[in-house]
């Protein structure tokens, strides 16, 4: 098992914080973490993940963004999703992906991440949950 | 603003800790509500409004877009969509899990926070609009934290 702890803050609008938080337990085998060079063309990003749960980066760089492209190659038609993780920011990938908001939902898994920054090279921490 | 993550685990004996924090820089607005999704439930993001500041007329944007499924056992899609109504596919999150989005103003390099399409080759380049909340399955309380900043 996995837990994973998020707090979400901001200090001071008009006087006053706000926040949120959250705690949650993930069936996992392993947490696998490292860290990626990511340059300006799209590579596969922590080639493990294809069997995770859950990818968490944080972009280290402190001015170059990076691109997270998803490859939900399951639906019928091939659809790809790019999520901007900015300079210094967290993101987090879900294993499973919905096709869009009406009923009926189609999920599939995520089949594969590659990573790109727009020029540049970004170093990217991970940790992956299985 | 300021994100924390942290993931504890027990691997082979060993207690196994991943935490990071990120900070968003001037946040002026905040988005905040705990609610249930419904069906659907779907917020519209306060993009274009207008604010003052020392006088001056700035507009405000939506920066950054964080979300916690707080339910026991729900499990809730998060379901962003640029200014044409188009929803791109949608993120589903389990119990306890966080879920984040940022919208950008290039200054790292990409126009916008987030893009789907058929090419390989797409980068992000639209920003969020609006953003909906729906169940998939069970009982999914939510929290969601939403900054705004000036962006002109």
């Amino acid at each position: 098992m996995a837990t994973i702890t998020t707090t979400v803050s901001i200090d001071s609008i008009d006087g006053e914080a706000k926040s949120i938080t959250g705690t949650g337990t993930i069936e996992a085998m392993s947490i696998v973490t490292g860290k990626q060079t990511v340059g300006n063309s799209y590579e596969t990003f922590a080639t493990s993940f294809i069997t995770g749960n859950m990818l968490i980066v944080k972009n280290t760089s402190s001015t170059v963004d990076v691109s997270l492209r998803l490859d939900l190659e399951e639906f019928t038609s091939k659809r790809y999703v790019s999520i901007n993780v900015p300079a210094g920011q967290i993101g987090v990938v879900p294993m499973l992906w919905g096709n869009d908001k009406s009923s009926g939902m189609a999920i599939t898994r995520v089949a594969d991440i590659a990573a790109r920054t727009d020029s540049g090279t970004a170093d990217v921490d991970y940790c992956i949950i299985y | 603003m300021t994100i924390t993550v942290t993931v504890t685990g027990r691997q082979g004996g060993n207690t196994i800790t991943w935490s990071r924090t990120a900070t968003v820089s001037d946040i002026t607005g905040a988005v905040h509500r705990t609610t249930v999704a419904s069906n659907q439930t779907e917020l519209e993001v306060a993009v274009g409004s207008e604010t003052t500041k020392g006088g001056a007329i700035y507009s405000t944007g939506l920066s950054t877009i964080a979300v916690i499924n707080n339910g026991a056992n729900g499990i809730l899609s998060v379901q962003p969509q640029d200014s044409s109504g188009t929803t791109i596919r949608c993120g589903v999150i389990g119990q306890g899990v966080p879920f984040f989005l940022y919208n950008n103003s290039g200054a790292g390099g990409f126009s916008g926070g987030f893009s789907y399409d058929s090419s390989n080759g797409l980068t992000p380049t639209s920003d969020i609009d609006k953003i909906a909340f729906v169940q998939v399955v069970g009982n999914c309380p939510y929290s969601l934290l939403i900054g705004t900043k000036l962006i002109s």
